[in-house]
């Protein structure tokens, strides 16, 4: 029966709760965002494609798919063509270490909350590539404004993604979780500021609303993603949206107690739930600020936010004690 | 035996990949030969039972020092 588990195993990577569940999901999640920014703002969102809407961004992807792919004749071409497909692979092999319908991941590791840090870092730095490859003007200065605001959103949220792991005695995020099942207390009882400030460092990450500077519509049209078009486009938006699920869903496993449930088959509610609740985080922060410029945004960062997550690693060691 | 083999070809890579880094015109693709330098270190950790030395050398080498050199680059012109 050895070819049963292999099966089984293939089975749980690819449809449930592995790629194609979590795509589904993050389709799901990008219109559960957009109806709720759009009735915060007094508008409908999407209405048409399905009931409420909630085909369209399925329809938009099959849309993007389908339709002409530019490369102008000035670009990078390995570059240009490589970035899409990297950069909607590395979040979706992070999402394999997260804990989504049980206590432990599909791929657990020791160490696989640096390997997420890891992936964050290098999907950032592919936005700059984006921009570099494209020799467009919009796209160089929206891929420099990414790197920038890489240098300074990603000290801050590494120092306080570690808290839960000293917290936990352990840099894996299944063992994080079972941590917290354990004792009984999420982490965010007692590291509310780090929680905020991944938050915080999260919208910079995904480039939402108050820090969505290197794509930002009203200076340089759609910043390092000008010149892509069609089926690469169409990666490029999947893309985003896979990594708003990786956040929401590293949040929820670091501070919120994971898909911990009373029983074993409630886990993958819980896990919806608590994503939810922080994908709504999300989209009311982004509904309620205007956009940073660069500057504010990069000093900003390190300013506040980098003592405050180094004071919020202090406490907690101080509470871990030797 | 496998893993001789897997080990011999990542040292070959960490060479080429070290020697790319100096060589190459590009700047920024010299950044990106020493990104995959620095991640094929780590493999060789990984594979050394060394998993913590491998996740920081990855973390730290190929995500941080990179950003690093990549907004140095930003500064400069490239070469047409």
């Amino acid at each position: 029966m050895a070819w049963l588990q292999d099966l089984s195993a293939i089975i749980s990577i690819l449809v449930y709760p592995g790629l194609t569940f979590l795509v589904l999901l993050s389709l799901f999640y990008e219109w559960v965002d957009r109806k709720f920014v759009a009735r915060l703002q007094n508008r409908y969102g999407p209405l048409y494609t399905g009931p409420s809407g909630i085909l369209q961004p399925f329809a938009d992807i099959v849309k993007l798919l389908s339709k002409e792919d530019i490369e102008p004749g000035e670009v990078d071409r390995v570059l240009f063509r490589t970035v899409p497909i990297l950069i909607l692979a590395l979040p979706l092999s992070g999402l394999l270490v997260l804990p989504v319908n049980s206590q432990i991941a599909l791929m657990a590791f020791e160490g696989d909350l640096v390997f997420i840090i890891f992936l964050l870092t290098l999907v950032a730095a592919l936005v700059f590539l984006a921009g570099y490859a494209s020799a467009n003007r919009f796209g160089t200065i929206g891929g420099l404004r990414g790197a920038l605001q890489m240098l300074g959103y990603e000290v801050p949220l590494s120092v306080s993604l570690i808290g839960p792991a000293v917290m936990a005695g352990s840099l894996s995020v299944s063992k994080i979780v079972q941590w917290q099942t354990r004792t009984g207390l999420w982490i965010i009882l007692m590291q509310p500021v780090g929680f905020a400030i991944s938050v915080l460092c999260f919208l910079a990450e995904l480039e939402r609303i108050p820090f969505d500077i290197p794509e930002a519509e009203t200076e340089i049209v759609a910043g390092w993603m000008t010149e892509y078009s069609g089926r690469k486009l169409a990666l490029l938006r999947l893309a985003g949206d896979v990594e708003m699920v990786l956040a929401c869903g590293l949040l929820t496993a670091l501070y919120l107690g994971g898909p911990a449930a009373p029983t074993p088959w409630l886990s993958i509610v819980w896990f919806l739930v608590k994503t939810l609740a922080v994908l709504l985080i999300f989209s009311n922060l982004r509904s309620l600020f205007a956009r940073f410029r660069i500057d504010q945004m990069v000093s900003g960062c390190w300013k506040y936010l980098v003592p405050l997550a180094l004071l919020q690693l202090i406490v907690v060691e101080l509470m871990v004690g030797p | 035996m496998w893993i001789d083999t897997v080990q011999g070809a990542l040292l070959i890579l960490v060479c080429v990949l070290a020697t790319l880094a100096i060589e190459l015109p590009d700047l920024l693709y010299a950044i990106i030969a020493l990104g995959g330098m620095a991640i094929a270190v780590g493999s060789l950790f990984w594979l050394l039972n060394a998993p913590y030395v491998a996740l920081f050398e990855i973390l730290i080498y190929a995500g941080a020092v990179i950003v690093l050199f990549i907004t140095a680059v930003m500064l400069t012109k490239r070469r047409s």
